[in-house]
């Protein structure tokens, strides 16, 4: 030995070698070990062979009041099975140590017997003698704890005990790193599953506002739950005193037509406790994290009917209400079964979260629904219900309203119509658009049917009929300047056609078509409904066998699509190529050109009326 | 997209883009804005717009009934484009001061009120 060495280390230099490399092992197996219970294996195995003890025993602290054990070595199974899992308690030697955070040494049995008579039998069974009882700390963080036993007496020297205490610090920050990591995965789990989620969330929230009906979006919704969330998913929705199922999904559609054949021939029990139909009266979720087939057997009606639900699978279930504002709307189900997966009560808030998020969607989708049909209704007043048959003409029409936009319902202000005049032969006929939307402009349109209808039956002529109209209109519109533009016609049926009277109130001239020529029907006025004087101008014309008249509304020629605006040009050459002209194929042929130059998306209400004097 | 360039007493609106129903609000908050100095002449320049439709006339008429009851005057620029187009459809040419000068060309004093 150089002279340079310590004296210290002089002492016992060989087994104080022998530790240094021990503890140098240890700390680079330490570094290998990832979990709890492959560190708490390391302490007792490497400390033990160091010490020569014979049996070991490392814990994990898992709360404030427990120790579990990480791992066991030397000691009987029957003496450590009761204390695999122990509550901390004073006057115990392992519960100080852990509790005062000072080792506890014990070196012999009579020492056991002194300080911890209660505990001495266990102590020291197994003939054992000796126990050192360490805890396992690091800074202020209690993480268990590590019991050392020797068969026989035992001294711990200073330099043993410096030693255990060493071997302990480094096992402690073991574990500590471990439970970091396992804390740190836990919480990145954690947020992969929350962004998981939110981003079906998003999913599901912009299916629900996609412009379909509420089926096909609960359709979707249950189709996209199926493919992500869930082996099977299920939508149910109250319709009056029923709980009707809307949507069915699973990836193999064999499997849904496989349910959908076994609810019909077994249909759903209304009170079955948990079930969809329940949930949806009741609002209050179901869940069944794990399915027993005991569960299922009761069930089912009879063997057969058990022996079709046992080979769905089902494994696991959650039933969340749809219900919005204290209403219930329905209910969604989601079932593993095949993928073996099981629902945990993080998947059970997800999918109440899920439910609430629909039932809004859904809410507003159906508040929607009604105005659109309102709309609808309103509308259809608004038009003749049929075009009327009339020998000597053929009449064709054709209406649309603007393309909703997002949640806006329009009632177009757009009017066609065609009355029976006050003597055989004679008849009337309007195109009007009413400026702007809504009740207030519905309001206006019903106003101008219902007078130009009374006005015609009075006998009054076109021009007479639309300032009747325009005072009608100041009477009921003051201030609101719903303005209307209306051509106004009235027909006297003839030998070779018809005679027309046409007057004009600020509307788009209407075309002739007559012989492959189109001619628009000049007839500059004064829209309708804002001065007590209008300019109205009147012309007459000779409708010829076989000539047609085309009537429409601003919203075909200033149609705008990509290549600009539609306008009378277009119009007029559309017109005038109809090959083989009749009322129906001129009015169908303007209706789909106009569409298709819009491509499908009309930004105003449409109305073309063509009038046709039979060849 | 409001104009002030005019003097106090009269005050200039220049609408630009498409008037349809669907900006018709935007293009009123912009009138009511002006109207809100009370300018003895509010003129409104429809002719930048590249599209108006029957909206651009209600929006006329409505700030036309408002000048007439607070005894202000009214005027506006159609140009030679689809404002024109929509107004002497409707048959309004006659209805409204039509001023058809450069937008920066200062406006006649007004000849009467």
């Amino acid at each position: 030995m150089s002279d340079a060495v310590p004296p210290g280390l002089l002492v016992d230099d060989g087994a104080h070698v022998l530790r240094v490399a021990a503890l140098q092992r240890l700390a680079g197996e330490l570094l290998g070990a990832t979990t709890p219970a492959a560190i708490g294996e390391l302490v007792v195995t490497t400390a033990a062979d160091l010490l020569d003890a014979d049996a070991a025993m490392s814990y994990s602290r898992t709360d404030e009041q427990t120790l579990e054990v990480l791992h066991s070595t030397g000691w009987p199974d029957e003496v450590t099975r009761p204390y695999r899992r122990l509550e901390l308690h004073p006057g115990r030697p392992l519960s100080d140590a852990v509790l005062t955070g000072e080792p506890v040494w014990l070196e012999s049995a009579q020492q056991w017997r002194a300080r911890y008579p209660d505990m001495a039998p266990v102590g020291t069974a197994a003939q054992m003698q000796a126990s050192a009882c360490l805890p396992l700390t690091v800074d202020d963080r209690d993480l268990g704890a590590v019991v050392f036993s020797f068969s026989s007496p035992r001294t711990f020297s200073a330099d043993e005990r410096r030693f255990l205490l060493a071997v302990t610090a480094l096992c402690a920050q073991g574990l500590d790193r471990a439970r970091l990591l396992l804390a740190e995965r836990a919480a990145r789990a954690e947020a992969e599953r929350r962004l998981g989620h939110m981003t079906f969330l998003s999913r599901s929230s912009r299916l629900m506002e996609a412009p379909l009906s509420v089926e096909q979006r609960l359709q979707q919704l249950a189709d996209l739950a199926a493919s992500e969330i869930a082996d099977w998913c299920a939508v149910h929705l109250v319709r009056g005193n029923d709980v009707a199922q809307v949507a069915v999904a699973h990836r193999d559609p064999a499997k849904v037509a496989f349910v959908a054949q076994l609810e019909r021939r077994y249909p759903p029990d209304p009170k079955a406790s948990g079930g969809a139909i329940q949930v949806s009266r009741t609002g209050e979720s179901a869940f069944f994290p794990e399915i027993s087939d005991e569960l299922l057997a009761a069930a089912a009606v009879d063997e057969e009917h058990l022996a079709l639900i046992r080979s769905i699978g089902m494994r696991s279930a959650v039933v969340v209400p749809l219900s919005v504002r204290g209403r219930r709307l329905g209910a969604v189900t989601l079932v593993h079964a095949e993928s073996d997966r099981r629902f945990d009560a993080n998947d059970l808030a997800f999918a109440e979260q899920l439910a609430a998020t629909a039932a809004v969607a859904l809410d507003n989708a159906r508040l929607y629904e009604n105005q659109l049909r309102t709309a609808h209704t309103l509308q259809n007043a608004l038009l003749p219900a049929a075009l009327p048959e009339v020998a000597g003409l053929r009449l064709a029409a054709h209406y649309r309203t603007q393309t909703d936009e997002g949640s806006d319902v329009h009632v177009g202000g757009d009017l066609y119509d065609v009355i029976a005049g006050p003597a055989p032969g004679q008849w009337g006929f309007v195109v009007a658009d009413v400026c702007g939307k809504g009740a207030e402009a519905a309001a206006v349109t019903a106003l101008i049917r219902h007078t130009v209808r009374a006005e015609i039956g009075h006998g009054l002529g076109p021009t007479a009929v639309l300032q009747r109209l325009n005072r009608a209109m100041l009477r009921e519109t003051k201030r609101t300047s719903r303005f209307a533009t209306v051509a106004h016609g009235q027909l006297t049926l003839t030998a070779t056609g018809a005679t027309v009277r046409l007057a004009n109130a600020g509307h788009p001239p209407p075309l002739m078509l007559h012989d492959g020529q189109v001619t628009p029907v000049d007839a500059p006025g004064t829209l309708l409904g804002v001065y007590q004087d209008v300019e109205i101008s009147e012309v007459t014309l000779e409708l010829r066998r076989g000539d047609i008249l085309v009537l429409y509304t601003d919203g075909v020629t200033e149609a705008r699509g990509v290549d600009g605006f539609y306008g009378a040009q277009r119009l007029a050459q559309l017109v005038g190529s109809v090959e083989h002209p009749t009322a129906d194929e001129v009015a169908d042929r303007l209706l789909a050109d106009v569409e298709g130059f819009q491509r499908g998306l009309l930004r105003d209400d449409i109305a073309i009326l063509v009038v046709e004097a039979t060849p | 997209m409001t104009d002030l360039s005019e003097p106090a007493e009269a005050v200039e609106v220049v609408l630009t883009g498409e008037l349809d129903i669907s900006t018709f609000d935007q293009a009123e908050r912009q009138v009511e804005e002006a109207e809100r100095a009370a300018p003895s002449l509010l003129v409104i320049d429809l002719r930048a717009l590249q599209f108006v439709d029957s909206t651009g006339v209600r929006l006329i008429l409505l700030a036309d009934q408002r000048a007439t009851a607070a005894g202000r005057r009214l005027a506006i620029r159609l140009g030679e484009g689809p404002a024109l187009r929509v107004f002497a459809a409707l048959g309004l040419t006659g209805r409204f001061e039509v001023l058809d000068t450069k937008p920066n060309e200062s406006v006649q004093t007004p000849k009467s009120l």
